[in-house]
């Protein structure tokens, strides 16, 4: 059998997290089983919204998705709270450990899709083209490009800056023309699209920590030999790992491109971040608290899985 | 007879003329003060991009109805100029039927796209997407109707082709 | 079955769009279960549902409110002050005004419909055939779409990743005044001897100071959108909002009450074009989702090794395209399976996308389905045969422009690569 797996990232393996984890996926199956697999990267199948749809429906047997997932299952949306993983490690050991485990089966319930392993798309980072910015004091008076989503507006209000919601086409127009002072985004978006062109600012404030989501039609996953469903859980944690480490050395190795080319880094201090914590974590979980209703109780496990992961550190 | 469909085809044309009138007007309203918001005050209007696109959509379907009324549409016209005389006015009574049956699967299927898709929220403007995806049954419906009243207006009106008995 | 049903309508005479519309609806009423009556209206509202796309209702309303603002006899007066004494010079007028009209149009068929019906008459008068007047009207309307603004351009930037608006409309500045240029050598060989009146041009002064405010507008809107100022949407915008302000302010040439049929006029216009880019674009998802496209990439690049070879193939395959299929829908269909082939074989992307667009355009005015001959005719009422044979020597130089387009890519690329990008 042919399994369609998509994606909106590039389809090379050396600098996109996404295509790394579906050459590896497909490169597994076809080894170990009798299936094939075959790679609808960068989007050709339409946006994360169309891939999900099409997963649910069964036109798409696999996808890798990342914030998209929170308007299918809206307890995905936790994961996005602001400053919530401190660390990449810490965010590994809540993912792969019980708290990502019951997600996944709760949001397998409400969509129909198994989640197979998780992968990530990293820390997302503000920079501008005004001042260097250390702290939440700093943000004040700025204005961010944002996408038009009410977490991220509610996230940059509660640091005292302006946000902006614009089109993701506009975004290189909107920072050449001063539209806005500056815009968030993993180091990878960052350098990709040469934002360093029209950006000096920096800071590795590390927002939103983004989880990726590798996704399965859950009737086609029960119509698999036991061995076959085996083999797809093993590709696909093999999949997310190899997904991680291609995003964190492509964001280690950014950041030092984007130093050279001119940015200013700044990496705030422990104190400093616990600041944007505490200006932004609770105007986002009240939002969020409202929006989610029964599945609230989310925000506290998230946080209480946080703490005990990081303690074991 | 034949005052009847003229009168229900111009009745049909001024309402999907004047809908994707108004989607224009509102697409150009949107994007203009968005600009201006964003290039004069320094804030463009959250929802306005959004909005202005699902405007676009309903202009387009609206459009797509009132052009076939007014047989504005591009199509293929190589092999029809070989038809006989005689049968001119039964082909083209029958192309308006295949458009009739189009716009009825038209409509159908954006039904069937609200039901499966209907209750999510567009982020931006807040509101449930099936207020932009009736843009699809919309135009399903508005281009059957067309279908209908252009076979009817071939078949019995005779502007200044001979009608058969 | 499917294609069977596709090309049973499309010979029937059905509209393109619902040619496609109707194939898939009833493919995917029958198709096993991935297959779904609900995706057609899915794929098709998804396909619509995009910025970058406000661009062409917007574009196409700029040019339908400048002309009735009365910009067209202030651009044809311009041009007479300009070339209005050369040799043949209400011919060279007719070519050099399609050149200052392209930098407000993006679309042929205004062109060739606006223009027509000043100078086929004017022509007459002065002593050209009417069924000539009427050619170089229509040949002269290609250039519209190829200098910028040029909705077919915006529809090939959105249809492939990699190559960006303004540096397609940068691209096609050369090409287009290429064709100006040959067509003004031939009409002052083949036409000098038509003119049997002396010309006479009024005040050229007078002329210039009042097509100023129409031709400032292209340089302003073009300008801010080449400069990254603004994006082509918000150009196309704020073009209308210019137009406005100059055809109800400045020359009240447009009554209020007449704004609400212009702006109809205008959406109606773009649901020709829209409805099948809709359409399409749900085509174009059972393609990509049976891999077709990449399945032909892949073969093609096995196949042809050479970017001439290529390039003479995709000379002759988009000219008998063209002799059938309109431009946009042909862009729509054939350019996301012609774009990677070419990539493939490292050709310059901005030069495929020129070569294509002209190429196609000329389609405009190839006989047998030339629309732009339809709409020279439904001026001129010459009958189509007349046009037709007039047209044939203009044709040919065309071809040979594109030819030189073709195989001097530095015609095209000079301007993008001289802005950087
Ligand atoms: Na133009
Ligand atoms: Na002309």
């Amino acid at each position: 059998e042919t399994f369609r797996f998509a994606h909106v990232d590039p389809a090379d393996w050396t600098s996109s997290k996404k295509g790394a984890a579906a050459l590896v996926f497909k490169n597994l199956i076809e080894a170990e089983t009798e299936h094939s697999v075959e790679l609808f990267p960068a989007g050709s199948l339409g946006n994360e919204d169309d891939l999900i749809n099409g997963a649910i429906d069964g036109t798409i047997n696999i996808v890798m998705v990342s914030g998209a997932y929170a308007n299918f299952c809206a307890a995905a949306a936790v994961t996005d709270i602001p400053y919530a993983f401190p660390t990449s490690t810490i965010a590994w050991d809540v993912m792969d450990g019980e708290f990502g485990t019951a997600l996944a089966e709760h949001c397998l319930d409400e969509t129909g899709l198994r989640t197979l392993a998780y992968g990530e798309t990293g820390y997302r980072h503000f920079t501008n083209s005004v001042r260097p910015v250390a702290s939440p004091a700093d943000m004040r008076g700025l204005s961010f490009r944002v996408q038009t989503i009410p977490l991220y507006l509610e996230m940059v209000r509660g640091l005292g800056a302006e946000p902006q919601g614009i089109a993701w086409g506009e975004v290189p127009t909107a920072l050449a023309t001063g539209v806005v002072d500056g815009q968030e985004n993993p180091i990878s978006v960052i350098y990709g699209n040469n934002f360093y062109e029209f950006q000096k600012y920096l800071t590795l404030d590390g927002h939103v920590y983004g989880v990726d989501h590798i996704l399965i039609n859950d009737d086609q996953f029960q119509s698999l030999s036991a061995s076959d469903q085996a083999a797809f859980r093993r590709a696909a944690r093999i999949a997310g790992t190899v997904g991680r480490a291609i995003q964190q050395f492509g964001s280690a190795d950014g950041v030092s491109k984007l130093a050279e080319r001119g940015m200013q880094v700044t990496q705030p201090t422990p104190e400093q971040l616990a600041e944007f914590r505490a200006a932004a974590q609770p105007a986002v979980v009240t939002y969020l608290r409202n929006e989610l209703g029964r599945d609230a109780a989310w925000i506290d496990r998230l946080l209480a899985s946080v703490d005990a992961a990081a303690a074991a550190q | 007879m034949s005052a009847l469909i003229l009168r229900v085809h111009r009745y049909l044309l001024g309402v999907s003329v004047f809908g994707a009138g108004l989607a224009m007007a509102a697409v150009f309203v949107l994007v203009f003060l968005n600009a201006v918001g964003r290039y004069g005050l320094g804030r463009g209007i959250t929802w306005a991009s959004d909005m202005a696109v699902f405007m676009m959509i309903f202009g387009v379907m609206l459009g797509t109805a009132a052009a076939y009324l007014q047989e504005r549409h591009v199509s293929f016209s190589v092999f029809t100029s070989l038809i006989p005389k005689r049968w001119q006015v039964w082909h083209v009574v029958l192309i308006d039927l295949v458009v009739f049956l189009v716009g009825v699967g038209l409509a159908y299927s954006g039904w069937e796209f609200i039901e499966s898709r209907g209750r999510m929220r567009s982020a931006s403007t807040g509101l449930r997407l099936w207020v932009f995806q009736s843009s699809m049954v919309l135009g399903g419906v508005l281009l059957a109707l067309s279908g209908l009243i252009m076979a009817a207006k071939h078949r019995w009106t005779s502007d200044d082709k001979e009608t058969p008995a | 079955m499917m294609y069977g049903l596709f090309i049973l309508l499309l010979l029937l005479g059905v509209p393109f769009a619902f040619v496609i519309l109707g194939g898939l609806l009833v493919f995917m009423l029958q198709g096993d279960m991935p297959y779904h009556i609900r995706i057609v209206a899915q794929q098709m509202f998804g396909g619509l549902n995009s910025f970058p796309l406000l661009a062409i209702p917007l574009f196409i309303l700029a040019g339908e409110v400048m002309n009735e603002a009365g910009i067209t006899k202030r651009i044809i007066d311009l041009a007479n002050a300009l070339v209005g004494r050369m040799r043949a010079g209400l011919a060279q007028v007719n070519i050099w005004a399609s050149v200052l009209f392209a930098g407000l149009s993006g679309s042929a068929i205004a062109d060739t419909s606006t223009l027509g019906r000043v100078f086929i008459p004017e022509m007459e008068k002065e002593g050209y055939p009417r069924d000539f007047a009427a050619a170089l009207t229509a040949a002269s309307s290609v250039i519209g779409p190829i200098i910028p603004p040029s909705i077919p351009v915006i529809i090939y930037a959105l249809t492939v990743t990699g190559v960006s608006v303004p540096a397609l409309f940068l691209a096609g500045v050369i090409p287009g005044l290429l064709i100006a240029l040959a067509l003004s050598i031939y009409v002052w060989f083949a036409a000098a001897h038509y003119a049997s009146r002396e010309r006479r041009t009024g005040s050229r002064r007078k002329a210039v100071l009042n097509g100023l405010l129409p031709v400032a507008m292209p340089f302003a809107v073009i300008g801010s959108i080449l400069a990254g100022i603004v994006t082509p949407t918000e150009a196309a915008a704020f073009a209308v909002a210019y137009a406005l302000i100059v055809g109800v302010g400045v020359y009240r040439s447009i009554p209020l009450r007449r704004l609400p049929r212009i702006f109809s006029r205008a959406m109606v216009d773009s649901a020709v074009i829209m409805i099948i880019m809709g359409a399409v674009a749900a085509a174009n998802w059972l393609l990509t989702y049976n891999r077709i496209p990449n399945i032909i990439t892949e073969w093609a690049l096995a196949t042809v090794d050479s970017q001439i070879i290529f390039l003479l193939v995709i000379l002759v395959l988009l000219l008998v395209v063209g002799l059938m299929l309109e431009g946009i829908a042909a862009i729509l269909v054939l350019v996301p399976i012609l774009h990677p082939i070419a990539v493939g074989l490292g050709i310059d992307p901005l030069h495929f996308a020129i070569v294509v667009i002209f190429n196609l355009m000329l389609g405009l005015i190839t006989p047998p389905v030339g629309l732009c001959l339809f709409v020279a005719d439904s001026v001129a009422r010459t009958g189509l045969a007349p046009i037709v044979r007039r047209i044939m020597p203009m044709l040919a130089i065309q071809i040979m422009v594109l030819l030189l387009i073709t195989f001097v890519p530095s015609l095209v690329t000079f301007l993008p690569r001289l802005a950087g990008y």
